[in-house]
C-alpha cells in the first residue's frame, strides 16, 4: 500500500507518495533524491545512514518513510550554509578525517550530535559517541582529532 | 514486499487491528528489530501497527510506592536519560546503555528488546533479577507473566497474535537494595553480548541473585539466598557455570561463554563489594 507523507528536510517541506515498506533512506536517496545519506549494510550496523530525525540521530534504514510523516529531519545537505562550511566539515578537511568520504556525512551528523548533547567531551566520549558508525579508512585517530579540535575551538571561544 | 501501515492514537484501536489483522500482523515500537526482519524477508507481513500514536505507550512512571511502569514505546536512552533509575534499579540503564550504539538506542525500545527475544538482550538480566512483569494485552483481556515466564526460548515468547506488549512493570525494591550489570562483548561498543549477567542484593529480604544471558535459550536467574552472608563469589560463580547451557556460534565456544559466565559472576560480586 502507498500513503502520502510530509517531511521538512533541512527547512525544506516536501510531499511524497511512498510504499509502506520504504524505508526512511529510500525515501531521502530515491525519492527525495538527497543522496548524500549512504547505505552501508542497511540493518544498522555501519551508521553510515545516520541522520537528525525530529532533533534525534537516528539510522535512516532502521525507520520506515511513513514513520517520518510530519517530522522534521536534517541531512549532510543540511550541514553548510551556502558556501559556508560548518565548523566540523572545515575541520575533518583539515584532519584528512575523509579517505573514501563514505562514512564522512553520517559520521559528520553524528559529530555534530554529540557536541550538542556533551559540548566538551573527552576522548572517551567522543570515541563512544561515534562507535555506530564505522570508517573502514581512517582509523578513526583523525575523524577523533576533528571533532576534538572543534569541541576546544567552541570552549575556548569563537575563532 | 506490500504492507499496509497503521498507525493507531488509542489502545483500543490497537487491539481492534491486532485482532483483525491476525497472523499478518506485525507490531512496530522501535523498529530496530523488525526493519531488519523485513530487510531479510524473515517476516512477510501484511499489516505492520505502529505503537508510537498510542500516548499511554510512551510513558515511564514511577509509582508513589516506587514501582515503575515502562512503556511499550519508551527507549533505551530515555530509560538510560531517567535519572531516578538509580540504586536499587541501577543495573537496568546499566545495561541498556550496552545496547548497541547511541542512534539505535534512540528507537530501540525495552519492550522490543523483550519481545524479540534474543538470547543476548542486554535489558533481560537485570529486569529478571528486579522481578519485572511483561504486561501483555488484548481487546478483552490484560495478563502479566514474569520475564522467564514470558520468554520461552530463542525469538520465541508465550505472547499470542492477538496480544501486545503493552507496558513493563518493575516493583518496588526493599530499601537498601543494589543491582549490577556486566557484559563481555568482543569489542566495547556496539557488540553483541558473549554473556551477561546481572546481579541483585537486597538486604532487607536478604536475597541475592543472579540472572545471565547470552548463555541459554531463555534466560537462566540463579538463586543465591543462602549465599546472603558469606557473599561466597567462587561459589556463586561455580553454582551459575552449572546453570547454563551456552552454545558454540561464530562469536565464541560454549566453554568460553562458560568462563566468561565465570567471571562475570566474580566481577559482580566485586561491584557489590565495592
Amino acid at each position: 500500500m502507498e500513503y502520502d507523507i510530509e517531511v521538512t528536510v533541512n527547512d525544506v517541506r516536501y510531499k511524497a507518495r511512498i510504499p509502506a515498506s520504504f524505508t526512511l533512506l529510500q525515501l531521502l536517496r530515491d525519492v527525495l533524491h538527497l543522496t548524500g545519506t549512504k547505505e552501508g549494510c542497511g540493518i544498522g550496523e555501519c551508521g553510515a545512514c545516520s541522520v537528525v530525525f525530529n532533533g534525534e540521530l537516528v539510522n535512516a534504514c532502521l525507520v520506515l518513510g511513513v514513520e517520518a510523516n510530519g517530522a522534521t529531519l536534517r541531512t549532510i545537505e543540511g550541514e553548510a550554509k551556502g558556501e559556508q562550511l560548518s565548523d566540523l566539515q572545515r575541520s575533518f578537511i583539515k584532519h584528512h578525517a575523509a579517505q573514501c568520504g563514505f562514512c564522512t556525512p553520517a559520521m559528520i551528523l553524528t559529530a555534530g550530535d554529540l557536541l550538542r548533547r556533551i559540548p566538551t567531551p573527552t576522548d572517551e566520549q567522543i570515541i563512544e559517541g561515534i562507535a555506530g558508525n564505522l570508517c573502514r579508512c581512517t582509523g578513526y585517530e583523525a575523524i577523533v582529532d576533528a571533532i576534538r579540535e572543534v569541541a576546544r575551538d567552541a570552549k575556548g571561544g569563537a575563532k | 514486499m506490500n504492507f499496509a501501515y497503521e498507525k493507531p492514537t488509542t489502545a483500543q484501536a490497537l487491539s481492534r487491528l491486532l485482532e483483525q489483522g491476525g497472523a499478518g500482523a506485525s507490531l512496530l515500537a522501535g523498529g530496530t528489530d523488525l526493519l531488519v526482519q523485513l530487510r531479510g524477508r524473515l517476516i512477510e507481513p501484511k499489516l505492520v501497527i505502529d505503537l508510537k500514536g498510542v500516548e499511554e505507550l510512551s510513558r515511564l512512571d514511577h509509582h508513589d510506592d516506587g514501582s515503575v511502569t515502562i512503556g511499550a514505546t519508551v527507549t533505551a536512552n530515555r530509560v538510560i536519560d531517567d535519572k531516578r533509575l538509580s540504586g536499587a534499579m541501577a543495573a537496568l540503564p546499566h545495561a541498556c546503555s550496552h545496547i548497541a550504539a547511541f542512534a539505535i538506542r534512540n528507537r530501540a525500545t525495552i519492550a522490543g528488546n523483550i519481545a524479540n527475544a534474543s538470547p543476548c538482550a542486554d535489558s533481560v538480566p537485570p529486569l529478571c533479577v528486579l522481578d519485572a512483569e511483561v504486561e501483555l494485552r488484548t481487546t478483552t483481556a490484560t495478563r502479566r507473566l514474569s520475564l522467564p515466564a514470558f520468554i520461552r526460548g530463542v525469538r520465541a515468547t508465550v505472547r499470542a497474535k492477538n496480544e501486545y506488549i503493552a507496558a513493563i512493570h518493575v516493583p518496588a525494591q526493599p530499601k537498601g537494595t543494589r543491582s549490577f550489570f556486566r557484559k563481555h562483548q568482543r569489542v566495547r561498543g556496539h557488540d553483541l553480548a558473549l554473556a551477561n549477567a546481572a546481579l541483585l542484593h537486597d538486604p532487607e529480604r536478604k536475597r541475592l541473585r543472579v540472572a545471565i544471558g547470552s548463555c541459554s535459550p531463555a534466560p537462566v536467574v540463579v538463586v543465591l539466598d543462602d549465599l546472603f552472608e558469606s557473599l561466597d563469589a567462587q561459589e556463586a560463580a561455580r553454582r551459575c557455570m552449572a546453570a547454563i547451557i551456552p552454545i558454540s556460534d561464530v562469536r565464541a565456544s560454549a566453554e568460553y561463554r562458560t568462563d566468561m559466565t565465570g567471571v562475570l559472576v566474580r566481577r559482580l560480586f566485586d561491584d557489590l563489594k565495592a
